[in-house]
């Protein structure tokens, strides 16, 4: 589904992501963690080209994007959806719109645009607040509304910057319940990128930590965090188990 | 056109930059058209419409009613007919505008114009709107009367008039206006001032000495017709005419003053300012240590040329010095040591003498006239008395012929009755021989009169004359009268000398020879008497008579040779109305001289001193020292000759002269305003067009611009692959700086100004629209820098867009600009947004 070769990408001196080698499967759950700043975040943005890498191959459903121009990244884009740590919610827009602004410029009508709109909104359990603004929600109902927006475009793959990590302890849950739905509903291929461990351990079919820009070890979750072989590994592990 | 057709954002910015050019434009001159239109009503208001006011009163709101009636009566005194009309009022000022019957629109009412309206309440003023007019300003005032003069004869003029110091120009009508501007313009730049600046600031003294020198020098040159020096005439302020003033009173002053010459000791070195102590009416002489006395005569040192020292007496008078021996004045009033001697030359004295000796002269000239008159009888007299002489030697040689045929015919006897009557004819002609030689004596005592009279005169004359009063204005031209006069005398008494010389030079032999024959028929006539009639040829009766026969015919014979008539003429001359033929009154001239010399100012030379240093106190304190001088003349002047000329004069060869126009002409009143109004309408359409553009860039072009540094677009490669540092820096910077949003601000604001200016008729002086929108062009760097502090983008939102695969077109109608300020961008873009 998703292939990665030799990914760098680099901000000024710093290098992010240094030579990222990695496979994603077809409707598997994959988890990213590792410490902050360890490259996670841009390597989820690098396969959309939220941001641009540097070198090395994404191949995605077996085209390079990194070749793409932008009307073709553009077509790529809407079959990958992308959830922002931060909500990244058009705040003008209703909850309604901001799930069916998409929609309607991929050329789907007004009413199949809402009807579908309304749909991914049920799924994550804001059928209620289909008017409200973003403003009159709260941070797990941004958030799920903004993951109903990434469900919208029925996407192949999910890619996930950290949901939870500007929500209060609270909300976490709401917004991992909704995660762990779509996990088990299955089908839909999903990198997350997290820090909640515990789900990580539920939810995803492999996990791979990462470390000053390389993946420093990867396997099933079980694998990985009761017998980790990496010093990343082995602090999660420490941290699982108090 | 397929570019119109595809919907692309950049449609979008076309459409938003034409709409917001076409309507910052229209608004602009819109607005500035409107407020044009109110002022050009409000100065139809204030000054009238055109020909409905020839003057504009203005006053105090409180005063104007007094005002209303002073000029009431002076319509009704002076220009009945004239209407008075009440105009607007503004801060506090009343205004009325007076329209003059065309009788009273000429150049002696509009001269006038101070006269009829000065002091009017409330200081009061009027002011000329007569129309068709122009004016000349800036003319110097010394050829105020020449330009004025030159410009009444272009055709279409009406005629000039002094407004206010400048050449108000009345024309006869507006359509005449363009062709008397160019004549006038022709006019002016035919003539130039010549301002010389001078290194460093001198006194007006001074200057007028130079600028008169400079002017004489450049009178003649080759190419310079005409030259005239308006050095002191240039302004107009009363206060410069007062120090002009007095400094010709101090140049007749200094001519009237004692000369006083100083001959320094040897090694004893005196300066201009010393003072000198001379023995005056003092009894004791002064000695060196002594104190100062009111009686002794002070001199102070004002000049060292090249003829030496020279000094004014500042205490005492000429008249008053009793030596030459000058001893130093100090501090204290202190008396010092010897310091030389002086050489005084007492001009009022000799002034005085020279009018006195004048009149003496001239009175003792008329008394001779009169006496020879008296004496005389005229001149007719004597020649008549010459005639008669003639007429009785006539008779007289009858008589004696008569007598003599008679002794022939009787044998030497004669009868007792002839010889008496022979007797008392010789008597009478006697007696009007006697007459004949005193007339005769009195022409040669009236030569002899004139001839001193000539001498005198000379003498009067040169000390009268130019040589004392070179420059002292208006005394010099009386005196330069009488002189004329005095030479006119001398002339006159030459010419008549010359007709007395004449008949002195016919008669002196004649009255010889009459003299002779008188005492011969004296003689002969007493020997009659004595002894008896017998005459017989060879006696001595006989003999005698035949010799008075004899020089009786060769008297007559002489007299006979004379031209009577041209004598009587020559010795007319002399005195039947004497000077009445060259129309000089001799009398008139004594009493004019008599009233010279009692007019003659009555000063000592201490006064006169104190006086001159008074003035140079005063003006040389008070009146401003000029740095230049000013010279009228022509344009087409060789102006290196006259550059040479005038650094020859004033020794300096770096010396600045530049040329200056004689005046700037104005065109009417009303055009000039409403140009001003055209410049102000053309400011403001220029502001509101920088407002608008301001707005614009706010509101609109801020938000692109934004977008545009979020999205980190670059028209050069990211990388460059150079190795050096340096030049990867550069690259870097070039980057930054060739970065689209930078480019697009740039652009977009040098052509919005650029555009928006000629199309809305802004203007700002000085600058072009090429210059105005390199302007925009710099402004627009200016919002690139701060564009995101003016309109922020949500960085957050653009990412959500991108990563729903919307292209920028969408994120820009649907994310950016709804959440940006409201403005032409967010208006035009409803009609493009999906999701409202």
């Amino acid at each position: 589904m998703l292939k990665i070769n030799g990914l760098t990408k680099s901000y000024g001196r710093k290098k992010a992501l240094n030579g990222i080698d990695l496979e994603v499967a077809k409707g598997e759950t994959l988890v990213l963690m590792g410490p902050s700043g360890c490259g996670k975040s841009t390597l989820i943005r690098c396969i959309n080209r939220l941001t641009e890498p540097d070198a090395g191959v994404i191949q995605f459903g077996g085209v390079n994007i990194t070749d793409l121009n932008l009307s073709q990244l553009l077509q790529v884009r809407r079959r990958i959806g992308f959830v922002f740590q931060h909500f990244n919610l058009i705040r003008r827009l209703t909850a309604l719109n901001n799930v069916s602004i998409s929609l309607r410029y991929q050329g789907v009508k007004e009413d199949e645009a809402n009807r579908r709109a309304e749909a991914a909104l049920q799924k994550v359990g804001l059928g209620h607040k289909l008017h409200e603004v973003p403003t009159e929600l709260s941070g797990g109902e941004q958030q799920r509304v903004g993951i109903a927006r990434a469900l919208a475009l029925e996407p192949e793959i999910m890619l996930w910057d950290e949901p939870t990590a500007s929500l209060d302890p609270i909300l976490v849950g709401e917004v991992i319940e909704v995660m762990e739905e779509l996990v088990k509903e299955g089908g839909t291929t999903m990198v997350i990128v997290t820090h909640e461990l515990f789900f990580a351990k539920r939810a995803a079919d492999r996990i791979v930590f990462m470390d000053k820009g390389l993946i420093v070890e990867a396997g099933e979750p079980r694998e990985v965090l009761e017998y980790p072989t990496s010093e990343i590994g082995r602090k999660y592990h420490h941290l699982l188990k108090h | 056109m397929l570019f119109w057709k595809k919907d692309t954002f950049i449609k979008d910015i076309l459409v938003l930059l034409l709409v917001s050019i076409i309507g910052t434009a229209v608004f602009a001159a819109g607005f500035a058209l409107t407020t044009n239109e109110y002022f050009g009503k409000a100065v139809s208001g204030v000054i009238g419409d055109v020909g409905q006011c020839d003057l504009f009163f203005q006053t105090r709101d409180e005063l104007k009613g007094a005002m209303v009636r002073q000029i009431k009566q002076v319509i009704e005194e002076r220009f009945p007919g004239a209407t008075l009309k009440e105009g607007i009022s503004i801060a506090g000022k009343a205004s009325y505008l007076l329209t003059l019957p065309s009788q009273y629109k000429n150049k002696a009412i509009y001269n006038s114009l101070s006269y009829y309206f000065n002091n009017l309440p409330g200081n009061g003023g009027y002011s000329v709107m007569t129309e068709p007019r122009l004016a000349i300003t800036s003319v110097p005032g010394g050829v105020f009367e020449l330009l004025s003069k030159q410009v009444e004869a272009i055709p279409g003029v009406n005629f000039t008039f002094n407004d206010g110091g400048s050449i108000g120009v009345i024309l006869k009508n507006a359509g005449s206006e363009e062709s008397v501007v160019r004549k006038i313009k022709e006019l002016l730049q035919k003539y130039q001032i010549l301002e010389v600046r001078l290194a460093a600031p001198a006194s007006q003294e001074e200057l007028m000495g130079l600028s008169k020198r400079v002017s004489q020098s450049l009178t003649g040159l080759k190419g310079v017709d005409y030259v005239r020096d308006i050095t002191m005439s240039s302004g107009t302020d009363d206060y410069q005419y007062l120090v002009n003033t007095l400094y010709e009173v101090k140049k007749f002053l200094l001519a009237y003053a004692a000369e006083v010459k100083i001959q320094p000791q040897a090694n004893r070195k005196l300066d201009i300012g010393d003072l000198l102590v001379i023995n005056g009416q003092n009894q004791a002489d002064l000695k060196s240590g002594a104190l100062l006395e009111p009686l002794q005569v002070v001199v102070k040192i004002t000049g060292n040329d090249a003829a030496g020292l020279r000094g004014l007496i500042i205490q005492g008078d000429a008249g008053f010095l009793r030596d030459n021996r000058a001893y130093q004045l100090l501090p204290g009033d202190k008396i010092g040591p010897f310091v030389g001697t002086i050489e005084v030359s007492s001009r009022k004295s000799q002034l005085v003498y020279a009018m006195d000796q004048g009149i003496k002269l001239l009175d003792k000239l008329n008394l001779a006239i009169i006496d020879f008159n008296n004496t005389t009888g005229g001149a007719g007299l004597t020649v008549d008395s010459i005639e008669k002489v003639y007429q009785r030697l006539v008779n007289v040689g009858k008589n004696l012929k008569s007598v003599q045929s008679n002794i022939t015919g009787l044998d030497g006897k004669m009868d007792r009755s002839s010889l008496s009557k022979m007797v008392s004819l010789l008597q009478s002609v006697g007696d009007d021989l006697d007459y004949l030689a005193r007339t005769f004596g009195r022409v040669q005592i009236l030569e002899n009169q004139f001839d001193q009279a000539i001498s005198g005169l000379k003498g009067a004359q040169f000390l009268i004359g130019n040589a004392l009063f070179p420059n002292s204005g208006g005394i010099s031209d009386k005196i330069q009268l009488l002189d004329n006069q005095l030479d006119a005398v001398e002339s006159a008494l030459r010419s008549r000398i010359v007709k007395l010389d004449d008949f002195i030079n016919r008669f002196n032999p004649l009255v010889g020879v009459l003299m002779s024959w008188r005492n011969k028929a004296r003689d002969f006539s007493e020997q009659i008497n004595s002894f008896g009639t017998t005459f017989t040829p060879g006696n001595d009766n006989y003999q005698n008579l035949m010799e008075l026969i004899q020089s009786t015919d060769q008297i007559i014979g002489n007299i006979t040779e004379i031209n009577f008539s041209a004598v009587k003429s020559g010795l007319g001359l002399v005195s039947d109305g004497f000077f009445g033929s060259d129309k000089i009154d001799l009398t008139a001239l004594i009493a004019e001289l008599q009233r010279v010399r009692d007019s003659l100012p009555k000063l000592l030379d201490e006064e006169i001193g104190h006086s001159v240093n008074l003035i140079d106190k005063y003006a040389g304190g008070e009146a401003n020292p000029g740095e230049s001088i000013q010279i009228f003349t022509e344009a087409a002047i060789d102006r290196e000759l006259v550059d040479a000329t005038i650094a020859d004069i004033t020794n300096n060869s770096q010396i600045g002269i530049f040329s200056l126009p004689v005046g700037t002409i104005q065109s009417n009143i009303r055009g000039e305003i409403y140009k001003i109004l055209a410049e102000v309408r053309s400011t403001i359409a220029a502001l509101i067009v920088f407002i608008l553009w301001v707005l614009t860039f706010i509101l609109d072009q801020s938000l692109i611009i934004s977008m545009l540094k979020l999205m980190d677009f670059s028209l050069l490669p990211k990388k460059c692959g150079f190795r050096h540092s340096w030049l990867e820096r550069g690259y870097g910077v070039l980057t930054k700086i060739l970065k689209p949003a930078n480019l697009y601000a740039v652009i977009i604001s040098g052509l919005f100004l650029g555009l928006t200016f000629p199309l809305a008729g802004a203007r700002i002086p000085y600058l072009s629209n090429w210059t105005i929108g390199i302007i925009g062009g710099l402004f627009g760097i200016i919002i690139s820098v701060i564009a995101e502090k003016i309109n922020p983008v949500s960085k957050d939102e653009v990412l959500a867009g991108l990563s729903l695969g919307l292209p920028f077109k969408t994120i820009m109608r649907e994310i950016v600009i709804p959440a940006g300020r409201p403005g032409m961008l967010q208006l035009l873009n409803r009609w493009k947004m999906i999701v409202k």
